[in-house]
């Protein structure tokens, strides 16, 4: 297999919760630049896979692979620092957002913690630049998340997601609770972004219609196990 | 007629402001009859059923409010009549629902509300988690909330509205996160438990709007076009709804981006594409469809 950089693959993985199989054998691929979705109905592992890939959960067996070397397996801890290349977007826009917290103490926590500037001023011109990546009013940084609608606090999830880089960003069921049009303008800006980078979007959704329309690979979740497939 | 309603001016108080959250939204409603409230987030749907069953934040007031349910004015506390005549199916069923009462717990409170006596409550209950679907009723009516997924959690939340003698069923998002048979089968649900209540269903999903009588677009908290959902789906005539309806996977999720700005008495004038510097908000009607738009 030839392997483009940024290519991010799961070999033979396993998991389960106690006696209770949620999948095995699965193997994927997910090509720099593309869209990849995973497909099929509530509760049958799709978010769990996703959270292998984020390292929240170690696979029982099988091996995570980022650029063709380990990322994460059932046998070795996740690589936290290279692991910081895939970032996800949770389905509640509020859910990942404090909320005591002013949006922009937000930015200001990861981008500390993470030291992605070196100082206050550049830190503020991150935030600034963020935001007017994903289309939002610098208005939006003093307001605490419950003054801020579901598609802003949505395009705030993104854009602190952004500041990572990353080479694959999950959007787990993240347009799901969003109307029509904010859901059409939330994707063609993830699309937008990511694919100009050649970055790849992973796309969890149970919308049968959405996942063929916008991507370039579906996996079907069957019996346990995941299979490429059309819809 | 079981609802007749005008919202008037719902006003929010801000730090040095007032801010028009919902303005001169009106509907009725006849007993059997399911309207869809669509519009974006923040257009003014889930304001409007808080008018209506008198539950809004302490900063908002809806003034000049004229509400009638089943031909009488609606009296200010409705707490008589929320859970018996009117009841709300939210979005979020395990938020909802008491974390420290069992579902038993919960349906007997809403049973003890319409006067069944103790001995009869168990059989009541359990028959009514069986008519939303639950094949073994007895397993979930000694669960916790916690121990429900939000599937099982938003059908509890709609045994336990089944638990009334509703004349109106709100709904707000029901559908959020269910797939589309799961949506028909939710709204057929609806219609079996509650044939005679008039239905309010608040959500973002033109799907589910389709599977309604009638369907009442908000933008910004007005009235865009309101009309038969048949028609109004299939050959909108207000530029919003044709966005809305533009915005659809099936047609090509076309994006609505700011054309202009300015301030307009049309919420949607800074993304319309057929506004002008001369169009305003005029009311137009035709074969029971209205819309307020001087352009179509």
């Amino acid at each position: 297999m030839v392997v483009q950089s940024g290519m991010i693959r799961g070999e033979k993985l396993k998991k389960s919760f106690g006696k209770q199989l949620i999948f095995e054998s699965v193997d994927f691929t997910i090509p720099p630049g593309k869209i990849v979705g995973f497909y099929g109905a509530s509760g049958i592992g799709k978010s769990t896979l996703a959270k292998l890939l984020c390292g929240v959960l170690q696979p029982d067996e099988g091996s995570i692979y980022l650029d063709d070397e380990l990322l994460y397996s059932a046998n070795t801890a996740y690589d936290r620092k290279r692991g910081l290349a895939i970032q996800m977007v949770y389905q509640q826009p509020y859910a990942a957002l404090d909320h005591n917290q002013k949006i922009r103490d937000g930015f200001l926590e990861l981008i500390r913690y993470h030291k992605f500037a070196p100082d206050r001023k550049s830190a503020d011109t991150l935030i600034l630049q963020a935001m007017e990546q994903v289309g939002l009013s610098p208005d939006i940084l003093n307001h605490l998340p419950h003054q801020i609608s579901g598609g802003e606090a949505q395009r705030v999830s993104i854009a602190r997601s952004l500041l990572f880089h990353p080479r694959l960003l999950i959007l787990d069921e993240a347009t799901s609770m969003l109307d029509v049009s904010t859901q059409a303008n939330v994707i063609a800006l993830v699309k937008r972004i990511m694919v100009q980078n050649n970055s790849s979007i992973l796309l969890i959704s149970h919308d049968r219609e959405l996942v063929r329309y916008l991507c370039d690979q579906i996996y079907v979740f069957d019996k346990y196990q995941l299979k490429e497939t059309k819809l | 007629m079981i609802l007749e309603f005008h919202s008037g001016a719902v006003t929010a108080k801000l730090e040095s402001s007032q801010k028009v959250l919902v303005s001169d939204v009106a509907f009725q409603l006849k007993a059997g009859e399911c309207l869809a409230l669509i519009g974006e987030t923040g257009s003014g749907k889930t304001m409007t059923a808080m008018t209506l069953m008198g539950l809004l934040p302490g900063n908002v007031s809806a003034a000049d409010a004229r509400i009638a349910f089943c031909g009488k004015p609606l009296p200010e506390s409705r707490q008589k009549l929320l859970g018996v005549e009117m009841v709300y199916i939210p979005q979020n069923g395990l938020e909802f629902l008491n974390p420290s009462k069992k579902v038993r717990i919960h349906l007997y409170d809403s049973l003890q509300k319409l006067g069944i006596p103790r001995k009869q409550r168990e059989r009541i209950a359990l028959q009514k988690l069986a008519e939303v679907g639950f094949e073994r009723p007895e397993s979930v009516i000694d669960k916790y909330p916690f121990q429900l997924s939000g599937g099982m959690a938003q059908r509890v939340t709609i045994a336990i509205s089944a638990c009334s003698e509703a004349k109106l069923v709100m709904a707000d998002e029901p559908t959020n996160g269910l797939d589309h048979e799961a949506k028909v089968r939710f709204m057929d649900m609806l219609k079996s438990l509650f044939p005679d209540a008039a239905k309010l269903i608040i959500t973002h999903d033109i799907g589910v709007a389709a599977l309604c009588d009638k369907t009442l677009v908000l933008c910004g908290g007005k009235m865009m076009e309101a009309g038969p959902s048949s028609m109004l789906l299939s050959t909108p005539r207000h530029p919003y709804t044709t966005a809305l309806i533009g915005a659809l996977v099936k047609n090509g999720m076309q994006e609505t981006p700011a054309l202009r700005s300015g301030i307009h008495d049309c919420p949607f004038y800074t993304k319309c594409t057929q506004a002008s510097e001369n169009c305003n908000r005029c009311h137009k009607q035709e074969d029971g469809r209205e819309w307020w738009c001087s352009q179509v």
